[in-house]
């Protein structure tokens, strides 16, 4: 909600928080198992940037040849750029992220992507977030019903009694579940702010509740009809996440220098939440504004100037408040963007692109082999590092997952996360 | 009963399948946004062939309600070129609401909703309230029409041209954009095109330019410049020729994928998204698409009309938009016509997720289980005890059930029942049914009680 509405409505949240009792009977379920889990566990944080990242202007082959002559207007200044080493520069709006990598909690692997690659948003969305294996992959059909890759993950990683227990990933700041999530056996929940959890006003008293939670599993319990099925564990979900988040204090938790973006105030919400002792491993948010077909120099800028800001006050705030909860982001988008820069000051939808790992235990610098702008498939660059094989860095060595088992085969491991 | 062989056949009421409740409540939930008490009944008397006819030709709407509607169109219209975003979209919202909460086409304005979803296009990257007002008339206009007319004037629409840089697409740099939607989301689907014909399409569409002002700065209108089209030879789905957009439009709607792609869209709107219809039940519709010129009227009278639509692989196999639910609620319980009532209610829609011209990309919303996220479900709880307890800082007052049971002449020992049928036709579990009558009284405020019971269950949150 945005405030000049907020004002035109005359609404208060002071009035909002004249909420109705949480009820007690679920205090033993999750936050109860929450706080008792292991808080060493290690947290994984997936940040999307949609709409497709110009990769080429973020880390940019300054002696390019190609990039200068197919970049006219769109080329970036080399004495601009944050150099790391002699031929590749980061974006100049990245100085956080640059920051970063200098105190070596940063790392970026070049022209990550796939074989066959797909230009459509929707469709290469849909890849990168089930990754489904070679031979689905190439059969070229829709994957809209897939699995999502965390999905799998969560199943793989926890009971549905454990699922049940205590949340095994959030969505947060994004009212659409991305598809990475789709297909686990509890619902993900959403968060979209913290505030609406605490002051739910929906809520009966404890003894109503207990009797109409009994109501509604009782009718639908043994539905064939899955979308009732869907409806119950959604209601579920709510009535249990807001008895978790109504024990967050949340003025305690807002310390930590944030820039103001919306991205900054959804890693907020996550520190927050890992902060207050959820015991959840995933958090899934995204960062959106990349899809620049037109005038890209400014807002390709200002998101990529978010992005850095963002990150380098979520890494201190985590680093500092919760030493004991090693946080790994992951921050990828659905395709790069054509070399060649459109008639309007803009790219359109290229191929593969850089990934960024951002956390404290992980090899920092550049990795993987930069993009070849001398061999070029269709005006765009070929991937040399497939998006699968960096997953299955993450699920071996960051959550201990065995990764053939969520992909269906096995990609080599690059060397990045320290595994002690 | 030969409802497998034929699915579109009419329905005809039988013993087995009587004409009830259940099934006017459903008609109505599809092809508009709830029936109230009065319609109910009235529908019930009518049977199916009177009430569908009605919904697919209704009578013009009252004088007081065009007056209304303009008024609010003007508000609008008076805010003529100015830069806007999503904060400015209340009025707009408002309007857009007036028409599907009071109008009296809830058909011609369900398939409004259809084609917004269908073409998304938001304000996010328009920036003007007038042009995401007129794209929303030309929606209405053609509601119902051929589907190659909409594709025409949707191609020319400003809002549209804004959208997807059609104003951007050169004879010598073409502009993908929007040549990719219209194949991908808007007529044949993934699988069905290659990326050559995108380009080629995208070659076809050109001609467009921003017009511009004294000082050279783009207006908000297009103008379409012969000597701009690339006037060379395509070749576009199979087809070689100097194709301009006409004919990149005619060469789609010749593939039989494009009507089956929409009968596809439709089935999941008007009939059910638990499942995905093989093509036993699509490639009927589509032939009778194809027959038609593609008429959407003549197809959506074939769903609207057919044993399959009113069968249970259709009943409560959709679930309840954010507009759907809010607006229905309104529709139903009949609250007091408060001034701030539809800015409160477009407010929770965009709280839920659905906010109305700002859909939250070109594939329009999710849709179906994606409305079940924690998110919108407890955005909803919280609008459903706003629009019932009231909320003296929004204006909003509390719901008054007596003044509804009295306006309908209701005993006030048949409640909860009576609430029951108007909302869920008593489909829902005994113990829900249960507890509301547990928590009923003579008090209004037991009667909320019951009330915010009975619109918690997760039955109501379906359509």
């Amino acid at each position: 909600m945005n405030y000049s509405r907020r004002e035109f409505l005359g609404l208060s949240s002071t009035l909002l928080a004249t909420s109705a009792a949480v009820p007690a009977f679920l205090k033993q379920t999750a936050f109860a198992a929450a706080e008792k889990a292991a808080t060493s566990d290690r947290v994984l944080v997936v940040l999307q940037l949609t709409g497709g990242n110009d990769g080429l202007n973020t880390v940019v082959p300054f002696t390019d040849k190609t990039y200068r002559r197919l970049r006219p207007k769109l080329q970036l200044a080399d004495e601009k750029l944050h150099r790391l080493n002699d031929h590749i520069g980061l974006h100049p709006s990245l100085k956080g992220f640059k920051e970063l990598m200098e105190a070596g909690e940063a790392a970026i692997i070049q022209s990550v992507g796939y074989p066959n690659p797909n230009r459509s948003h929707f469709e290469s969305m849909a890849i990168w977030q089930t990754a489904p294996s070679d031979q689905k992959l190439s059969s070229q059909k829709s994957v809209d019903a897939r699995e999502g890759w965390l999905a799998r993950t969560i199943n793989h990683r926890a009971t549905i009694a454990q699922q049940t227990a205590s949340s095994q990933a959030f969505n947060i700041g994004v009212d659409e579940m991305p598809q990475a999530l789709f297909g686990s056996r509890i619902l993900v929940p959403s968060i979209k702010s913290l505030a609406q959890f605490k002051h739910s006003t929906g809520l009966f008293d404890q003894k109503t509740q207990q009797a109409q939670i009994a109501a509604w599993k009782s009718g639908t319990g043994s539905t064939s009809n899955p979308l009732l099925q869907a409806a119950l564990q959604s209601s579920l979900a709510v009535h249990t996440t807001a008895e978790q988040i109504r024990k967050i204090n949340l003025d305690q938790s807002t310390s930590g220098k944030y820039p103001e973006n919306p991205l900054a105030e959804r890693l907020r919400m996550v520190a927050q939440l890992i902060r207050a002792g959820f015991s959840t491993p995933i958090y899934y948010t995204e960062h959106t504004g990349f899809d620049t077909h037109s005038q890209q120099l400014n807002s390709h800028h200002n998101a990529l100037s978010d992005l850095g800001q963002s990150l380098k006050a979520f890494i201190s705030d985590v680093s500092k408040h919760v030493p004991n909860r090693p946080v790994l982001v992951l921050v990828f988008s659905e395709f790069g963007r054509r070399v060649e820069e459109n008639a309007s000051a803009g790219t359109d939808h290229g191929t593969a692109g850089p990934v960024f790992l951002v956390g404290s235990n992980l090899t920092s610098g550049v990795h993987g082999p930069d993009p070849d702008l001398e061999n070029l498939v269709d005006g765009d660059p070929v991937f040399g590092v497939d998006f699968r094989s960096v997953y299955a860095t993450i699920l071996e060595d960051w959550l201990n997952v065995p990764s053939q088992t969520v992909f269906g085969q096995k990609f080599d491991k690059l060397d990045i996360l320290k595994t002690t | 009963m030969k409802s497998d062989s034929e699915p579109w056949a009419p329905y005809v009421p039988t013993p087995e399948e009587p004409w009830n409740l259940e099934k006017v409540a459903h008609l109505h939930r599809r092809a508009g946004f709830a029936a109230n008490w009065k319609e109910l009944h009235r529908d019930l008397k009518a049977g199916p062939a009177e009430s569908i006819d009605r919904l697919l030709h209704p009578p013009p709407a009252p004088q007081k309600f065009r007056r209304v509607a303009d008024v609010l169109k003007n508000i609008i219209e008076s805010s003529g070129d100015d830069f806007m975003t999503t904060e400015d979209l209340s009025p707009l919202q408002a309007w857009w609401l007036f028409r599907l909460t009071f109008g009296s086409d809830p058909l011609g304005e369900k398939l409004t909703l259809f084609w917004h979803n269908h073409f998304a296009t938001a304000i996010s990257g328009v920036f003007n309230l007038k042009l995401m007002l007129d794209q929303n008339e030309l929606f209405r206009n053609h509601a119902r029409g051929q589907f190659g007319d909409l594709l025409i004037a949707i191609e020319a629409n400003p809002a549209m041209l804004k959208w997807l840089n059609g104003g951007a697409n050169q004879k010598e740099h073409p502009n993908e954009n929007f040549a990719r939607e219209l194949l991908e989301l808007f007529t044949l689907g993934e699988g069905h095109y290659s990326e050559t014909d995108i380009r080629e399409a995208a070659r076809g569409l050109t001609g467009w330019k921003p017009g511009r002002d004294t000082e050279l700065h783009e207006t908000n209108e297009f103008l379409y410049d012969e000597t701009l089209v690339d006037t060379s030879p395509k070749t576009f789905l199979g087809q070689t020729g100097a194709w301009r957009r006409n004919d990149i439009f005619r060469i789609i709607l010749q593939q039989p994928e494009a009507a089956k792609y929409l009968c596809r869209r439709l089935y999941r709107w008007f009939v059910s998204e638990s499942t995905i219809p093989d093509d036993t039940l699509i490639e009927p519709l589509a032939i009778q698409m194809r027959a038609s010129n593609y008429s959407i009227e003549h197809v959506v009278g074939i769903i609207l009309r057919s044993q399959h639509f009113f069968s249970p692989a259709a009943r409560w196999q959709r679930v309840k938009s954010p507009v759907e639910f809010c607006v229905g609620t309104i529709r139903q319980l009949e609250p007091k016509r408060i001034s701030n009532l539809l800015p409160l209610v477009a407010l929770n829609c965009d709280q839920q997720g659905q906010i109305l011209f700002n859909p939250p990309s070109v594939k329009g919303w999710e849709g179906g289980t994606a409305w079940l996220n924690s998110n919108s479900t407890l955005t909803r709880l919280n609008w459903i005890a706003e629009l019932l307890n009231g909320n003296p800082l929004s204006g909003l007052p509390a719901y008054d059930p007596t003044r509804w049971l009295k306006q309908h002449s209701i005993e006030p020992s048949q409640a909860v029942n009576s609430f029951s049928k108007l909302l869920l036709q008593n489909n829902l579990s005994p113990e829900s049914e249960a507890l509301a009558n547990r928590l009923a009284g003579k008090d209004p405020s037991q009667l909320r009680s019951a009330l915010l019971v009975l619109l918690q269950t997760p039955e109501f949150q379906l359509a």
